[in-house]
């Protein structure tokens, strides 16, 4: 193993929430929903730009194309706006409707710098109707279904 | 607003070209997950592995292959997984894809992230195992590349852990 002394994630924030229930996006076409754990409270970046990661766990039964995408706002505002519209992001299958997709999921942003403290969110939509996504529950572990077992999910952001 | 200025060490590691594993109803440890975090205390890290998934393509011809479901965590130890074996809670986690067909490949590299404390000098490692004997598979090794098949080609693991 090669041990890199020195290298350090500049002015690193970061949170772990831990999952008692699921959460499952919107049913509608074009309904961005919130994924829980991904709100960064407030962050000011210290450089050129500040590099947000995203980690969660979901499922589908069934067609879903999922479409993910980064916001921000000020800190005490409510209007966030997306951080690169050209930067969205797809999961999913629209093959059939009997697969079974099921995924630990890992996104990353590369963010220009701002002023002042903003925080962030992560969102998720569905272009058509009937495609949500169950995220943070498992529905089978161990060769068996469970309803008791939940992934934790994580943010970190950073400046470069 | 609180930041972490300057974390210790940052352990990377990539495999060279390892072995194809098969994913059967046992948990096997991911070759290239393991790491010993050497500190002298209890610190939090950041442990980020990347691996590459495939389906079990040498069934006998006309069979159907089996369609992926693996279930994965991430375990500690403190005796390099001797006797002392810790499941680190919330890291569960399932990965299965669109394998409707009897003949679907499924390819896919998955790229779990976890954040957890370590004591000195403890261990940590993926192992993962199929739901049943009907959704085993492989990893680390493709059966197609460049337009021919079978041709096969390994992929190299990753592995970064940060303290933090």
């Amino acid at each position: 193993m090669t041990n890199l002394i020195n290298h350090n994630f500049n002015h690193l924030k970061y949170a772990v929430t831990t999952h008692t229930s699921a959460q499952t996006t919107s049913d509608l076409a074009e309904t961005f929903t919130t994924i829980s754990g991904s709100e960064c409270d407030s962050y000011a970046v210290q450089g050129t730009h500040a590099v947000y990661t995203f980690n969660f766990s979901a499922y589908k039964s069934g067609v879903s194309i999922g479409v993910i995408k980064l916001e921000y706002a000020d800190v005490g505002s409510s209007s966030y706006s997306e951080v690169d519209s050209l930067n969205r992001r797809n999961i999913g299958n629209a093959g059939s409707s009997s697969q079974f997709n099921r995924w630990a999921l890992r996104y990353s942003w590369i963010v220009p710098s701002w002023t002042g403290a903003k925080k962030f969110r992560v969102q998720i939509g569905h272009p058509s109707t009937n495609q949500a996504l169950t995220c943070h529950a498992l529905d089978v572990w161990d060769g068996a279904s469970t309803s008791t077992e939940f992934y934790s999910s994580s943010y970190y952001i950073y400046s470069i | 607003m609180s930041y972490l200025l300057n974390p210790e060490k940052f352990y990377l590691q990539q495999s060279n070209t390892p072995s194809r594993q098969t994913v059967s109803t046992t948990y096997i440890e991911i070759t290239g997950s393991k790491c010993q975090v050497t500190t002298s205390s209890t610190v939090n890290v950041l442990y980020q592995f990347e691996y590459y998934i495939s389906t079990n393509y040498t069934f006998g011809t006309g069979g159907a292959y089996d369609k992926i479901l693996f279930h994965v965590k991430l375990q500690k130890s403190n005796d390099n997984f001797s006797s002392n074996i810790v499941d680190i809670a919330g890291t569960k986690h399932n990965v299965s894809g669109d394998t409707v067909e009897n003949r679907d490949y499924y390819y896919t590299v998955s790229s779990p992230t976890f954040f957890t404390s370590v004591d000195s000098n403890d261990y940590l490692r993926l192992v993962i195992r199929a739901y049943s004997t009907s959704n085993e598979g492989y990893l680390h090794q493709m059966n197609q590349f460049d337009g021919s098949s079978p041709n096969q080609k390994i992929f190299d693991t990753s592995l970064l852990v940060a303290e933090i």
